[in-house]
């Protein structure tokens, strides 16, 4: 009895080891993206009324600019609208910029970090390890097909950071709300 | 003079519980293929069983527990096994040890449904991919009864030792 359950454990962990090893080679060879969870509602202040639907305009809103709502991002889990990313703003989220340098220099987000996809080529970047790991990070480029935004949040978000959201109009939607930015090096 | 016996078909030596046993073994190895088949089918089904797996583990801040390492190496792996087992056992080859694998996964998935409803997460269960043939609405107690079914399956070929898969003499 005690030599049969032996050989049936054994059996068992064999074929546990072939799945396991067919398994991890699928999945090399067919890896998979995950997709982050669609931003919870608590994170937004609902006593602000920046977290409506539709955004609220500003006086210096630009009437040009075309803003994306919240009912365009359905189908996009992750993404925010800039009504949503300034209530994290308020809320002392983390900005990152994904763009160049030189496009981080001519205007970004008051007080955003400057985070390439580049900047992972050889591990995190020293900045990102100042950023506490359940801290809410917004991550943005220039907006409309710019994909660095979403890109730099992949590795974010794989190096253990939850609540990363990209901000789907960019700097360009920010910019045009008028909302907080400086020029230069900044952080 | 005497008459020949007539020729006896091998399968009048099967005992009922070999019986149990052997439909059990083709009912389950069918289902976990079908399953796995699903799981890992086209460019989505690896997609959609990951989702699956992160919603199980849902945050009430709508994160989800699981890190992402073992979200993708559960995704890879638990159908392979799947398959491993289902395979052994519609071959008859190993069948105790691969319905033992396919119990501790049933166990496994039964735990997690248990959760899930204890904490009222609306998802699918993606036991079967994107198809829910058996269970159609949001995971409930349809998936534990249907779990526990092939549970007691697997149990069955897992407990029950060959040699009493025929009448004895």
């Amino acid at each position: 009895m005690l030599c049969s359950c032996k050989s049936i454990l054994s059996q068992v962990l064999i074929i546990s080891a072939i799945g396991t090893a067919i398994g991890i080679a699928d999945s090399i060879a067919r890896p998979i993206t995950l997709t982050r969870p669609a931003p919870p509602p608590p994170l937004i202040n609902n006593n602000q009324s920046t977290t409506t639907t539709t955004p609220t305009t500003p006086p210096t809103a630009n009437p040009a600019f075309v803003f994306t709502t919240e009912a365009d991002l359905k189908s996009k889990p992750g993404q925010i609208t800039v009504a949503q990313a300034k209530s994290l703003f308020d809320q002392q989220a983390f900005f990152i910029d994904a763009r160049k340098l030189e496009d981080y220099r001519k205007g970004h987000v008051k007080g955003s970090f400057r985070m390439a996809e580049a900047d992972f080529q050889f591990g995190n970047p020293p900045m990102l390890a100042a950023i506490p790991r359940d801290a809410t990070l917004v991550v943005y480029c220039n907006g409309g097909n710019c994909d660095e935004s979403e890109q730099v949040a992949k590795l974010i978000n794989g190096s253990g950071y939850q609540k990363v959201y990209v901000l789907h109009d960019g700097i360009p939607g920010w910019q045009a709300m008028g909302y907080p930015s400086e020029t230069g090096d900044g952080q | 003079m005497n008459n020949p016996s007539p020729p006896t078909s091998p399968f009048a030596r099967v005992s009922a519980l070999g019986t149990a046993v052997i439909s059990s073994q083709a009912l389950l190895a069918g289902l976990f293929l079908f399953a796995a088949f699903n799981k890992l089918a086209g460019a989505n089904g690896p997609q959609l069983f990951s989702g699956s797996i992160q919603a199980f583990f849902k945050l009430k801040d709508g994160s989800s527990a699981a890190p992402d390492w073992f979200v993708k190496l559960s995704t890879g792996v638990v159908p392979w096994v799947e398959v491993v087992a289902a395979l052994l056992l519609l071959c008859g080859i190993w069948a105790r040890a691969a319905a033992t694998v396919l119990s501790l996964l049933l166990i496994t998935f039964i735990v997690l449904i248990i959760q899930a409803i204890a904490r009222d997460l609306d998802l699918h269960c993606g036991c079967f991919g994107k198809l829910s043939p058996f269970c159609p609405e949001k995971v409930g107690v349809c998936n534990i009864i249907q779990n526990t079914i092939m549970l007691a399956m697997a149990l069955l070929i897992a407990c029950t030792p060959r040699h009493k898969l025929v009448k004895s003499a």
